[in-house]
């Protein structure tokens, strides 16, 4: 085989490679999302359920938790000679939420101690070395079916320095659970921009789970699973089911679509709204804002549908739509300021969505910023 | 001089247009016996010339030809590639800063795209003239077969469906200006299957007819097509109605050295209906559009009589057919449509076979055995 013949077959079988190993951009993310909510080191181990937190430091005496969910459920082993006193910090936590802790089956009587903002909650534990815990975080309504709003908030991206009025007005509104995200938090998702957007929602009352979006991705491997966690989510709240996914690169990968089936099962008998970056359709068919490929928004979307899911929210493109896929209510948000969608009237904004377990979405408003 | 074989520096010229590893080794493999003293009439390139398609003639398109001594296709090509950056700028500056709105971003969407065909068929086409023989490594036929059938095989990997294998079937009936052509597609193992007929009206072009013929492989399609693609086990049926205006020009209209070489291009838009088939529940169908768009360069091999045939790399901002959007780990993930390399090769004046691979949010290849037939 002549030169020229060897480098072109290694070129192309090269290329090849590339383009295979694109059919699943976001395998990674998945794969790390199994990787949540654990660590060990500094005398103790530390297992999240489900993965609804990460653990953002581990040192003698002391976890740091970033909540992805409302209520967090927690496995910890404390080793021998580890020290007596810790102190459980939880950020992104609701605001009422409290710490019921038992050692050993033993219930514990946590310490809690005064923080600055009101979704950075902390208590101090005494433990008798080695002893296994079981924390559960959670707010003392958390388990009572009854109807609540929450609010839907994406695209942020560059506009972080605007961002603060829109978290004033999320602030002002009444009774609101927590900010549900499809994401682009970030402008082009670097360490320091979703540690920029996490010191900004210090300001916010409420915490902000969800998903990333692409913006959040264009530095790969993502901060995101140090930080926020994980990209795909399944939590329970008042006996509404949340579910977000990760669809950043205009498909779901093969892994979160077993996951999703398993969440879709499990929340089938009760409201259940779904949150995901890109739209699964773009309602303007044109624009092609949705997913990849149409056949795969369409498995997706029947999916929802026989899962029973009762509303879907989207972001991605910067403006306001409400419209129906595969008879499910749904609704584009991209109002956090980032390059708005021009001449149709909508500037920054959020949604309030009102849920009751039994009646599903009850209400989708739009509250204007701008 | 045209030739009725497979010129053997082809492949070289296939594999350098995809990796960018196209050097000078590719004539030593396949010199030809063009005259260097007229450029015009394709004479072996130079390492430089071979070098110069890729620096700087990845940024100053038409440079291989330039240096090859043809200054005014080189020119010509820079001037289709700065046609294509203006339209990319007209067509992708209104959808930054209008955040894509739905008012325009369809036909700048469109403008776009048709820039960026202009903009990749001039880098070709430099790389084609540098290292096509003279005339080219074929040329076209003048008449379209009254007929044209084919059954083949396509691997379609897709990660995110449980499909592979499928069998392809497809008839292309044309009678002078008009074209009828049903396909379809069946799963070999589950409930899938995507059958299309598209009706079609040459404007332009060779047609099934007698007589003199056309004047070149150049031609212009009016087309429609009625699409149903089945997910029975997914639960879901796709029905896709469609229009499509189709063009061929065979890049010697340009220039001389571009003989037996030809681009693609294509605009067209789909009503889509989504009907579900989920147990137990009455899901109401859901519409939508789509835009359709395309663009390619490609190449005669032989002919105009057998054995004969065509290679064409193209880009389809399809997003709705087994190989759909193009994902990868870019922030265009998505958003571009697939691309795929079509080659039809006819060993004699009836059968040939064709070969077909797309890489978009699946990965199609395959190959089928055609049988044409001319109006006698």
């Amino acid at each position: 085989m002549s030169a020229w013949r060897r480098r072109s077959a290694f070129g192309f079988l090269s290329l090849a490679v590339v383009l295979l190993g694109c059919f699943r951009p976001s395998e990674q993310r998945a794969q790390r999302d199994l990787e949540v909510g654990k660590a060990s080191g500094a005398g103790a181990s530390v297992v999240v359920e489900h993965g609804l937190a990460a653990v953002r430091g581990l040192t003698p005496g002391t976890i740091v938790l970033w909540g992805s969910a409302p209520t967090l459920l927690s496995d910890v082993r404390i080793e021998a000679g580890a020290p007596t006193t810790w102190t459980l910090e939880v950020r992104n936590a609701m605001p009422s939420a409290e710490l019921v802790a038992t050692a050993d089956g033993h219930e514990l009587v946590p310490t809690p101690i005064e923080s600055e903002t009101s979704t950075r909650k902390r208590w101090q534990l005494e433990l008798a070395p080695p002893t296994r815990l079981s924390l559960r975080v959670a707010t003392p309504e958390a388990d009572e079916q009854g109807r609540f709003r929450f609010a839907v908030l994406s695209d942020i991206q560059e506009a972080v320095d605007r961002v603060q009025d829109i978290f004033d007005r999320v602030d002002q509104e009444p009774d609101l659970a927590f900010v549900w995200t499809s994401g682009d938090l970030s402008d082009s998702g670097t360490a320091e921009q979703m540690d920029r957007i996490q010191q900004e929602l210090q300001q916010l009352e409420i915490p902000m789970f969800g998903t990333l979006g692409n913006h959040d991705t264009f530095h790969a491997p993502t901060p995101w699973h140090g930080r926020f966690g994980r990209c795909n989510t399944h939590f329970e709240y008042r006996g509404v089911a949340f579910t977000a996914i990760d669809s950043a690169d205009g498909t779901v990968d093969p892994m979160v679509y077993d996951w999703l089936s398993a969440w879709l099962d499990a929340a089938k008998q009760r409201t259940h709204v779904f949150v995901t970056h890109i739209p699964i359709l773009d309602p303007i068919g044109v624009r092609g804002g949705g997913f990849a490929s149409r056949n795969e928004a369409a498995k997706l979307l029947s999916t929802l549908a026989e899962g029973r899911v009762d509303a879907t929210f989207y972001g991605h493109i910067h403006s306001f739509y409400a419209f129906e896929n595969a008879g499910i209510p749904a609704y584009i948000s991209g109002g956090g300021g980032a390059i708005p969608e021009r001449f149709d009237g909508v500037g920054r904004h959020f949604l309030v969505v009102e849920v009751d377990p039994v009646e599903g979405v009850t209400s989708v408003d739009r509250v204007d910023v701008d | 001089m045209v030739r009725s074989s497979i010129h053997p520096s082809l492949a070289a010229l296939i594999m350098g247009s995809i990796v960018g590893s196209f050097s000078v080794d590719v004539r030593a493999d396949g010199a030809t016996e063009a005259s260097a003293e007229d450029p015009s009439e394709g004479g072996a390139p130079t390492a430089l010339a071979a070098g110069a398609t890729i620096v700087p003639g990845l940024v100053l398109h038409g440079a291989g030809t330039w240096v090859d001594g043809d200054r005014d296709t080189g020119e010509d090509l820079l001037a289709m590639e700065g046609l294509g950056l203006g339209l990319i700028l007209v067509g992708g500056v209104p959808i930054g800063l209008t955040g894509a709105s739905r008012y325009i971003v369809g036909p700048a969407a469109a403008t776009t795209i048709v820039g960026f065909g202009l903009f990749t068929v001039s880098w070709a086409a430099d790389v084609y003239a540098v290292a096509a023989p003279p005339g080219g490594f074929g040329r076209p036929r003048v008449h379209a077969p009254w007929i044209q059938t084919e059954l083949g095989y396509r691997y379609v990997y897709d990660p995110r469906f449980e499909y592979r294998h499928f069998l392809v079937q497809g008839i292309d009936f044309r009678s002078g200006a008009m074209r009828l052509a049903p396909t379809a597609w069946w799963s070999t193992a589950t409930s899938n299957a995507r059958l299309r007929l598209l009706g079609g009206y040459r404007v332009a072009g060779p047609k099934a007819s007698l007589g003199k013929g056309a004047k070149d492989g150049s031609s212009l399609d009016l087309e429609a097509a009625l699409t149903r693609h089945d997910y029975g086990q997914d639960g879901f049926v796709i029905t896709t109605a469609e229009v499509f205006v189709r063009s061929r020009m065979d890049l010697q209209r340009v220039a001389k050295p571009l003989a037996g070489s030809f681009m693609e291009a294509g605009l067209g838009g789909t009503v889509q209906r989504f009907s579900w088939e989920i147990p137990g529940q009455d899901v109401p169908a859901d519409l939508e559009t789509m835009l359709l768009a395309r663009f390619g360069f490609g190449m005669y091999v032989g002919g105009p009589s057998a054995p004969d045939g065509e290679l064409l790399l193209y880009y389809d901002h399809r997003h709705d057919d087994f190989a759909a959007g193009l994902l990868s780990s870019l922030p265009t993930s998505g958003v571009l449509g697939h691309f795929g390399c079509d080659a039809r090769i006819f060993a004699t004046d009836h059968w040939g076979v064709a070969g077909q691979a797309q890489v978009g949010s699946a990965l199609v290849t395959g190959l089928s055995l055609v049988f044409r037939e001319d109006l006698q």
